[in-house]
């Protein structure tokens, strides 16, 4: 089967062409979901936020130029959204308080550890999903997504210095969860 | 330096952002303690990790696709009639396709053949009629000649093919409203 391009397909949408929206929702909407799931770790709040990330594209998209790559736009868009919903969250006090507060995670059971057992990656982002949502999103922006301390410290609208402190101890006690299964031995750890 | 203040260097460190006297008493704890330096290294580890997990997907619930669909059809119904005319045939493609498939069924409305060809064009055929075809030029391509060229035969089942076809026409049959109102 021929496999269209996003440009094409794009024009299509622009058109109001349905097959081709329904094509573009099919091969994106599991990168979407995987985005608000790494933010939120609740499959429920993932599907709401990827629905309202369609929509929001949908309206939009006679403005997109098709020149430009969609599936990064796309991602941008997916990103801002969770960040945005994060906030919102946060100031209705819907994000649990001490939620900036590291738990131990060695003992964390989530409905997805059965299936991560397994996978290496999978248990990365068990622990990660499984840390407080406060210390969570600073990771995934700076560790999954590639933002600045910078970029993640005006996003959350938070101070430099609580950025940096909340990543580095998400990471540790994600250091701690998984240092089996990162085969970490004493002979790794002769320094540079 | 105790443990606690070490850790509190990790990332600093990893990411090169460390003074350099602050760095040598760091080095110089993850020797003299074990643990630490483990932690250090894994500590390393995790990032490497992390930043790999955007490539791997996490399984989407299956309904996920179809309330997107629903939820943007409801913003197209919220559209104007006429651009809602004119986006249902946006492809010339499919709108052939349609026109020749209404014929096809128009002309031969009788038990049609079982082969196994027929039955994966019909099912191409109902798919492009019904907006769910991935790529309508496979339609188009594929089916218009041999569609035109199946003739009419006794079948078993007739009665329920009788009623799938009728539902198909159906289908169909709208399309053909809708390019003739375009």
């Amino acid at each position: 089967m021929l496999r269209e391009e996003d440009a094409s397909l794009l024009e299509r949408c622009k058109r109001n062409d349905g097959v081709a929206w329904r094509f573009l929702v099919a091969r994106y909407s599991g990168m979407v979901y995987t985005i608000a799931y790494n933010f939120t770790a609740d499959s429920r709040l993932a599907e709401d936020l990827t629905q309202e990330i369609f929509l929001k594209v949908y309206t939009s998209l006679k403005r997109f130029d098709p020149k430009k790559n969609f599936k990064q736009w796309l991602s941008t868009v997916a990103r801002n959204h969770c960040i945005d919903d994060y906030r919102k969250r946060r100031a209705r006090r819907e994000v649990p308080l001490g939620s900036d507060e590291v738990m131990d995670l060695r003992s964390c059971e989530t409905p997805f550890s059965a299936y991560a057992r397994k996978e290496k990656a999978g248990q990365v982002r068990t622990a990660l999903l499984a840390l407080p949502e406060g210390i969570r999103i600073a990771l995934v922006l700076r560790d999954l997504y590639g933002y600045s301390y910078e970029e993640v410290s005006a996003k959350l609208k938070l101070p430099m210095g609580t950025v940096k402190s909340r990543i580095n101890r998400g990471r540790i006690a994600l250091a701690r969860a998984l240092s089996d299964n990162l085969r970490i031995t004493e002979k790794d750890y002769e320094l540079p | 330096m105790n443990c606690r203040e070490a850790e509190d260097l990790f990332s600093a460190c990893l990411e090169n952002e460390l003074g350099k006297s602050e760095e040598r008493r760091l080095r110089a704890h993850l020797e003299a303690c074990p643990a630490c330096g483990l932690l250090f290294e894994a500590t390393r580890a995790v990032i490497r990790e992390l930043r790999l997990l955007p490539e791997i997907p996490v399984p989407a619930p299956e309904r996920l696709n179809k309330k997107i669909f629903r939820e943007s059809e409801k913003l197209e119904r919220k559209r104007s009639p006429a651009e809602v005319f004119r986006g249902a045939i946006a492809s010339p493609r499919l709108a052939a396709a349609a026109a020749i498939i209404l014929a096809f069924f128009l002309n031969a409305f009788s038990p049609v053949t079982a082969s196994p060809r027929f039955y994966e064009l019909y099912t191409l055929a109902r798919a492009a009629a019904e907006d769910t075809l991935q790529n309508s030029q496979m339609v188009f391509a594929r089916g218009k000649d041999e569609i035109l060229g199946f003739s009419a035969s006794q079948v078993p089942y007739y009665d329920a093919m009788k009623e799938r076809l009728y539902r198909f026409k159906e289908g169909v049959m709208k399309h053909g409203e809708l390019q003739e109102s375009s």
